[in-house]
């Protein structure tokens, strides 16, 4: 008996020490006719020798009032619940493994994903390559429009599944320099409407129709390098290209600024912008909307437009303030974005408060 | 496609030829790994996937609401 109970003992104590970080964070986006406030909290943490887990839960709380919501056009709040976890596991010849599932549901809309990872390091590490391989399940209602008393509103639902496989490299090219390049291809099969949005311009509005299958290319490049001024420097640039026909570039800047230790300033600006989905006008004929082989929409993110985005976020280690031992480590640090958009989404303004308190356990 | 990836091995294994580990101080810096949280990546990824039509090269799974 005692035995055992030193075995079990010895089982449940693990690791004597392991490291772990726990993050909450509000986000806040706010623009034209849509506000989203998103509590969340981030955990990740060592499990024995060469086991990670992380996991992550959130709520998001979405005002609106855009009529592709599904309420009419009347103000109407939702909430989403999203909840992940990851496990990756490091083997020998630094190979990690993993997987990462995520669920979120929502009163129109509930998402299962599962994806698979393997990550491999070599010639003296300066080389990480990466591959992931994943699958989004989709189940989409019109629920909102029944919820809210549209008296006769038949139920609706639809399916979307969504494959992604994605390569990326991470390369040291110096002391100071890293560079990394990542490929991603999605192909989406299913319903890819909005279930709510319908498309105005001749006698009758028409409920959405875009294609049931988009084929998604994204390749995106990155430098950083640490400069002898305690900054660091990120230079970014991701093309974008699908079978609907749109292209998208977005370069970006990024620079973090060490003030004095346990202070840091960041600064980023971010360009992006699309052309146009073959199928979306801004005005069909009659002859169109009443066609249904004919894709019609009225979705803004399928509109030839740009974004420039202009951001400055602050980050303080306990330290700063004199607090010492393992809490000196917390760090707090606070966002604030602004986004000028060219489509009639409108400009917006995103905030972001967090904090981040690293454990040994 | 062999010899592509082949060629691509042998850049890479001469770009990191010259960085031993115990030169790398810089390059464990925090800031020189990612400079965001994984909160702030994700809300970031989701709200730009909500507004985008060029969505993606993130190495990660976007969508997943009806936010679309």
């Amino acid at each position: 008996m005692r035995l055992q109970l030193s075995v079990a003992f010895v089982l449940l104590a693990g690791p004597a020490y392991a490291d772990g970080v726990l993050s909450m964070r509000g986000a806040y986006y706010k623009e034209r006719s849509t506000r989203v406030q998103q509590p969340m909290i981030d955990a990740a943490f060592e499990v024995g020798d060469n086991g990670r887990v992380q996991g992550h839960f959130l709520v998001d709380s979405i005002t609106s009032a855009s009529a592709a919501t599904g309420a009419g056009g009347l103000e109407f709040t939702e909430l989403r619940y999203e909840a992940g976890l990851g496990y990756t596991h490091t083997l020998p010849r630094h190979v990690t493994v993993g997987a990462q599932a995520r669920f979120s549901t929502e009163s129109d809309y509930t998402s299962i994903y599962a994806a698979g990872t393997v990550e491999v390091a070599l010639f003296d590490q300066t080389t990480t390559l990466r591959a992931l391989f994943g699958r989004t399940s989709d189940d989409i209602t019109n629920g909102v429009s029944v919820m809210m008393g549209s008296l006769g509103t038949p139920p609706r639902s639809e399916k979307l599944a969504t494959t992604l496989g994605s390569l990326g490299i991470t390369q040291v090219l110096g002391r100071r320099t890293v560079a990394s390049l990542t490929y991603d291809l999605m192909f989406l099969s299913g319903y890819q409407a909005n279930i709510y949005r319908v498309v105005r311009g001749g006698s009758e509005p028409v409920p959405e129709r875009v294609p049931e299958e988009r084929l998604r290319h994204a390749v995106a490049g990155s430098l950083r390098v640490y400069l002898p001024t305690r900054t660091t420097a990120v230079a970014s640039y991701r093309f974008y290209a699908d079978d609907w026909g749109i292209i998208g570039h977005t370069p970006e800047a990024r620079v973090i600024q060490e003030i004095v230790p346990g202070l840091e300033a960041r600064a980023r600006y971010r360009y992006f912008t699309q052309n146009q989905a073959d199928f979306w006008q801004p005005v069909y004929m009659q002859s169109e909307l009443s066609d249904p082989t004919v894709f019609v929409t009225d979705d803004e993110k399928l509109s030839a437009f740009t974004t420039h985005t202009f951001g400055l976020q602050l980050s303080a280690a306990a330290t700063l303030i004199g607090v010492g031992g393992s809490w000196g480590d917390l760090r707090v640090d606070v966002m604030v974005e602004r986004l000028l958009q060219s489509n009639a989404f409108g400009d917006a303004w995103v905030g972001g408060l967090g904090v981040s308190v690293p454990f040994a356990y | 496609m062999k010899k592509v990836l082949a060629a691509l091995l042998l850049l890479c294994a001469g770009c990191g030829a010259t960085v031993r580990p115990w030169q790398r101080e810089d390059l464990a810096r925090p800031s020189m790994v990612t400079d965001r949280g994984p909160g702030e990546e994700r809300f970031e990824q989701h709200s730009r996937g909500a507004r985008e039509g060029a969505d993606g090269g993130t190495g990660q799974a976007g969508g997943g609401c009806g936010c679309n």
